[in-house]
């Protein structure tokens, strides 16, 4: 039992597709204090959104939530009229590949004889964009990346997962008056 | 502590991969039409079409990205001509994109030949290709691009920009030198 929870341990810690990977971009010098409110607004037209979320109400539900608690504990406020920034968001699914080293780190199977499995899964990157609302600049886009396998169908993962890679995404999120670098 | 073990032991395979497979580095190719009078292009100016889709959602769309290798482009650009807003002798335009690949080379070693290198075998590749294009005819009369690993490089914003400047720089030095 140890061993295999071991093994498992080490299998998510090395496989990269069951991990979330969280990033951002921000723009260079960006003074996040000059916002104080913000908006939804309609995502740009470029990604194609998948019917399996798009068609989901609950998907929507749990980003624009998880995304409007984060943004309230940073002390923005929504604003219905002229808010200072614009907020959007997108998700893709896509089909991506991996080589799995289980079977070679496993019980049944030690050493270099053991072949490697490639495997193809579906990992689904969630995208969020600020936007200063005055120049329709991008100030910070951020992004979690994580396979959906088992996730799109099973409403508390889905939620659990949105709201860890929100959280994760916007522990990132530039902060006010402290000259962090990023 | 954990992350950024983990991030460590990462960039250590990653490394050791692509030292081992030769993805770090950026290969670089161009072709060029033979020009009618030599030294006849003497300014560019941006296409007026947008960006493409890249393949990656972390790229489609990312201004940061975008202005990154525009900037690049117009400062590697700027060594050879001049840059208008209108009626230029020539029109760039940008491509951007990223796709996973396979390495067959490290799967290959795990089956038996080497312990050690059962490193990383999937990897994000990028290209980035430039266009120009004759303004009066209207034909592409150059075209470079660089292939490459750029492995974790997207979610790094100050590597990523390196990268993408390395990149360009190495593309825009493919023009000939009789353009």
């Amino acid at each position: 039992m140890r061993t295999l929870q071991a093994v498992l341990i080490f299998a998510v810690a090395s496989g990269g597709c069951a991990t979330m990977s969280v990033s951002s971009h921000v723009e260079p010098g960006l003074d996040i204090s000059r916002y104080h409110t913000y908006s939804w607004s309609a995502p740009d037209a470029l990604p194609v959104p998948d019917p399996r979320l798009s068609e989901n109400p609950f998907y929507k539900d749990h980003i624009e939530g998880a995304v409007e608690k984060q943004l309230a504990t940073r002390g923005f406020s929504m604003a219905s009229a002229s808010p200072d920034l614009l907020v959007h968001y997108h998700a893709v699914i896509d089909r991506r590949i991996d080589v799995s080293r289980i079977n070679r780190e496993g019980l049944d199977c030690v050493g270099p004889d053991c072949p490697p499995e490639v495997f193809e899964y579906e990992a689904g990157t969630l995208v969020i964009d600020v936007v200063d609302a005055k120049t329709n600049r991008v100030i910070w886009r951020g992004w979690a990346q994580d396979t959906v396998e088992g996730v799109l169908n099973n409403e508390d993962r889905l939620a659990r997962q949105i709201e860890q890679g929100v959280t994760r995404m916007f522990a990132r999120f530039p902060r006010a008056a402290q000259g962090e670098k990023r | 502590m954990i992350a950024i073990r983990r991030v460590v032991v990462g960039s250590v395979f990653g490394l050791a991969a692509m030292a081992a497979s030769g993805c770090a580095s950026l290969s670089v190719h161009s072709f060029a039409a033979r020009p009618a009078t030599p030294q006849q292009y003497k300014s560019y100016r941006w296409a007026a079409d947008g960006p493409t889709p890249t393949g990656d959602p972390r790229l489609d769309s990312n201004p940061f990205f975008e202005r990154r290798l525009m900037t690049a482009a117009e400062r590697e650009m700027a060594k050879r001509f001049a840059k208008l807003e209108a009626s230029a002798d020539l029109v760039l335009h940008y491509h951007a994109s990223v796709n996973q690949e396979l390495d067959i080379r490290t799967l290959d070693r795990s089956y038996g030949v080497c312990t050690q290198c059962s490193a990383q075998s999937v990897y994000e590749a990028g290209t980035i290709m430039l266009d120009l294009v004759d303004a009066k005819t209207n034909t592409l009369v150059w075209r470079g691009w660089v292939e490459g690993s750029f492995d974790g490089m997207i979610d790094n914003q100050a590597w990523l920009e390196e990268r993408v400047d390395e990149a360009v720089a190495k593309i825009v030095a493919t023009i000939p030198a009789n353009f």
